[in-house]
């Protein structure tokens, strides 16, 4: 009688780990990564509530190196999501940068993970 | 000592003895329409896994405990004005809670907030009936808040150990459901109330395929967020 649910639980739980396994593998986002000698160098700020990219039109394939001025980074601009190449990272004064390769053409966002502050860049 | 008696309830003949089996059911049927629509379409979404997942998984196992506080209370139909409250506010708040912080996490806060609010307040009136139009009145408002504040609480984490975060709510919030759990069975059993309604396993496999197909949708095809473009 005590051990009658003892099947389901036993059940329950390998249910649960098989599926876990399958289920969380990665965490899907990067932070950046892969410096290059020959990346396009890009400066970032926040204007007006905006983010300003400098330039903002990158080439699609090549290392794009952006490099925040934190002096102009006011409060939960420095958490940077770049959905569109899976980039989310928090810049700081020790770490200002972001690091990615454009692989797709088009118009992108880039935003605070509030989604308070927002801009775009193109990859042609 | 009460609580013991809820742990050996889990074995009896009565509704607390079904309610191991309902995870099962649930958690089977919801894992296997999640087989199924992976190999028949979400494995040639891009990045499937890695990106929905996680939140998927815990998805699945939070609604099989909703749907398990569901079917608990369901059995007792109704309940003192107090307790009838107390449901209504908990299933609210925890499943507007849940689905708004998985979505909120994929989609944005916008979606987020309507598909959380959207199941915080059909779960929260249709429970907290069990006492009356009060219990329905805190259902709704329980459900409304929930559903903003998870898809709210997931995108401020977003940055921010937002898995680890995902894991730490869930365990509160089971934790919470397994309270009211055993809140109904305190009431029902000081009270003498008998069983009202045995809903067969066909509502667990019907409300676990319902919402989780929802949830899938919503995070895979579904609209979302400048955020998440």
């Amino acid at each position: 009688m005590i051990y009658k649910n003892l099947f389901f639980i036993i059940l329950t739980l390998v249910v649960i780990v098989v599926a876990g396994i399958f289920l969380i593998r990665g965490d899907g986002t990067t932070s950046g990564g892969n410096p290059s000698g020959n990346a396009q160098i890009v400066k970032l700020s926040v204007e007006g509530g905006r983010y300003i990219l400098s330039p903002s039109e990158f080439k699609k394939n090549v290392p794009v190196r952006i490099e925040a001025d934190m002096s102009k980074m006011p409060g939960c601009s420095k958490s940077i999501i770049i959905s569109a190449f899976n980039i989310r990272k928090v810049v700081s004064t020790a770490d200002n940068s972001i690091e990615f390769t454009p692989t797709k053409t088009g118009t992108f966002n880039i935003a605070c993970s509030m989604n308070m502050y927002r801009g775009t860049f193109t990859v042609v | 000592m009460p609580f013991k008696e809820f742990i050996k309830s889990l074995n009896n003949d009565k509704v607390e003895g079904e309610l191991v089996k309902t995870i099962f059911v649930s958690l089977v049927t919801s894992f296997a329409i999640l087989g199924i629509l992976y190999f028949l379409m979400l494995r040639s979404v891009e990045n499937f896994i890695p990106k929905y997942g996680f939140y998927l998984f815990f998805a699945v196992l939070s609604y099989s405990l909703i749907l398990l506080s569901v079917r608990h209370i369901r059995a007792y139909k109704e309940f003192a004005c107090m307790s009838g409250m107390m449901i209504g506010m908990t299933i609210g708040m925890i499943s507007g809670f849940l689905p708004g912080f998985y979505i909120g996490a994929t989609n944005g806060m916008f979606w987020g907030s309507v598909v959380g609010m959207s199941f915080g307040i059909l779960f929260g009136a249709w429970n907290g009936k069990c006492c009356g139009i009060m219990g329905t009145m805190e259902g709704i408002m329980a459900g409304f808040m929930g559903g903003i504040m998870g898809a709210m609480t997931a995108i401020m984490m977003l940055n921010d150990n937002l898995r680890a975060a995902t894991a730490v709510i869930f365990i509160a919030s089971a934790t919470i459901l397994f309270g009211l759990n055993y809140m109904i069975y305190k009431e029902a059993n000081d009270l003498g109330m008998e069983r009202k309604q045995k809903d067969s396993e066909f509502f667990t496999i019907f409300w676990s395929l319902i919402l989780t197909i929802i949830t899938i949708w919503f995070m895979v095809f579904g609209p979302r967020s400048q955020l998440f473009q």
